[in-house]
């Protein structure tokens, strides 16, 4: 910072004759504010006030300024003249294209442009060359110095008119943002069709390791029917066991590809849903025995017609009362109440007083291939596909299965909703 | 711009001065707002600063015997003194002005 000249001489109060010493102070403290750039007007004798042009020193000092704020730029700025040429370029360029400095100066912008973009770009260019838009702002491809492509978000403004008229071209790159979405974009894509390749594939498999299973149970029931074999009989049942329990593996695996892929086609119909409850537990009555669990039945319902396909909702119940009855305490017990909520949908819900589910795994229960806590995996028997394919089930038939618990050890509750049958449906018999 | 700026009613005692200057010229704006800003800090109630524009008021300028553009001068309190220049450096200024200068950071 340049001093502040000052005298420290007085200046007699009185009058306006000053003596000689202090107007050669005054004039040699005047010389040097001159000298340090200070001055912008001098007084001459004849009474004019001159503006002084501005102390070069300070216009060097205001260019060099501005230099250093466009050179430190993170953007693009250039300079283009009306043909497109490049009269200036700064550092970011260099940066962000590789066109090292000085290097476009001799070169046409539009060659620089993507092809695709040109038409957009040059009507951009020459709305503000021909002043019919201040600025324009648009997004357009440019070629780096190793010929690949950046996409960039560009202002056009005015900087000069004539016949010489200039603009100046300020250039963000979005390039990363950009190339991680496309790349996001891709990745997804391929995922997809791998899963749709594996569900294909599982899909296939299943139906292949199913077909031999057939006949396989067929030969084992009539051996287990002849009297020569009686000695047998425990080995029979036991194989009967092993490929029953197979063929509904590879049964859920089929299902989870047909509801993964929302391939289901029900045909649903007018069924009472109390019916069917109690038919599944004649069904499930094996396995609730063996756990000594004990099934309440609070089937309170008005009205338990529901629209649904009748297999397929017996599959459901049937899913949710092993899964109620695999995930309770030996000897525990499971209720299962019926009600009609206001728009006379059936509400049934599956209680059980077991493990519970934790709140950070509850989203997940629906999902394929979960069970539960990683600690008690793996469960025998099954694939984690019941619940996952339990409401996909119930979505095709237009209803909903929800999961509720108040948390680990406090037992879990699934309601399934159903739709209600219209009057006129004709009812079909479980069976 | 050949203007007073009464801050306050310049009560005795008050500093007052006269800034000479080129209306709208770099030195001479930036002499005005360090002037403003040593007052503010200095005296902020008793300070009155009378403004010249040279450009439009250049006899008043060569009857003080200005000769260039900033000049402040000091009117009171006595003795009057006439200080040149952009006034950036405060502490000259300070000197100048007889008064203690800031503290050092």
């Amino acid at each position: 910072m340049s001093a502040a000249i000052g005298t420290s001489s007085a200046v007699p109060h009185d009058g306006r004759e000053i003596g000689l010493g202090l107007r050669l102070a005054h004039a040699e403290n005047a010389l040097r504010a001159l000298a340090t750039g200070q001055v912008d007007a001098i007084i001459t004798p004849d009474g004019r006030a001159h503006l002084l042009p501005r102390a070069p020193e300070q216009a060097q000092q205001g260019e060099r300024r501005l230099q250093a704020i466009i050179e430190s730029a993170v953007d693009i700025i250039m300079v283009v003249g009306r043909s497109g040429g490049v009269l200036f370029q700064n550092r970011a360029t260099t940066q962000l294209l590789g066109y090292e400095t000085g290097s476009l100066l001799a070169q046409n912008l539009f060659q620089l442009v993507h092809p695709e973009d040109l038409p957009v770009f040059y009507s951009a260019f020459f709305n503000v060359i021909e002043e019919f838009r201040k600025a324009v702002t648009l997004q357009f491809r440019l070629r780096h110095r190793n010929s690949l492509y950046h996409t960039l978000e560009a202002t056009i403004g005015k900087l000069c008119d004539g016949p010489d008229a200039q603009v100046v071209v300020t250039c963000r790159d979005v390039r990363r943002g950009e190339s991680a979405r496309e790349e996001t974009a891709q990745k997804l894509l391929v995922l997809a069709e791998a899963a749709q390749t594996k569900d294909r594939f599982l899909a296939m498999l299943s139906h292949e390791l199913r077909t031999p299973l057939t006949p396989a149970l067929f030969g084992v029931q009539e051996l287990q029917e002849d009297d020569r074999f009686i000695e047998a009989r425990p080995i029979l049942a036991m194989i009967q066991r092993n490929l029953q329990l197979q063929a509904q593996l590879l049964g859920d695996l089929i299902d989870f590809t047909v509801v993964g892929q929302h391939k289901v086609r029900l045909h649903p119909e007018s069924i009472d849903a109390h019916e069917a409850v109690r038919f599944v537990l004649e069904i499930c009555g094996r396995e609730i025995a063996e756990a000594r669990m004990e099934v309440a039945l609070h089937l309170r319902a008005a009205d338990s017609m529901v629209l649904a396909s009748s297999a397929r909702l017996q599959q459901v119940m049937w899913n949710l009362i092993k899964n109620a009855v695999k995930f309770s305490p030996a000897g525990g017990s499971i209720s299962i109440v019926s009600a009609n909520n206001a728009a006379g949908d059936l509400i049934l819900e599956f209680i059980d007083r077991g493990v519970g589910i934790a709140p950070e795994l509850l989203p997940l229960v629906f999902d394929a291939f979960q069970q539960g806590d990683v600690q008690a995996r793996p469960f025998y028997g099954s694939f984690g596909l019941g619940l996952f394919i339990a409401k996909g089930l119930v979505e095709a038939q237009g209803g909903t299965l929800a999961a509720f618990s108040e948390g680990r050890g406090k037992g879990a509750t699934f309601r399934l909703t159903l739709t209600k049958a219209s009057s006129n449906d004709f009812a079909v018999p479980i069976q | 711009m050949n203007e007073s700026v009464p801050t306050g009613d310049a009560p005795k005692g008050a500093y007052v001065f006269r800034l000479y200057l080129a209306d709208g010229a770099p030195n001479s704006v930036r002499a005005l707002a360090n002037l403003y800003a040593i007052c503010r800090r200095h005296f902020p109630d008793s300070h009155h600063i009378e403004i010249i524009d040279v450009l439009k008021d250049p006899l008043r300028a060569l009857e003080e015997g200005i000769l260039v553009t900033p000049t402040v001068v000091k009117v009171s309190p006595e003795p009057e003194l006439q200080i040149i220049g952009n006034l950036s450096d405060e502490d000259e200024v300070l000197r100048a002005l007889g008064l203690p200068q800031r503290e050092m950071a």
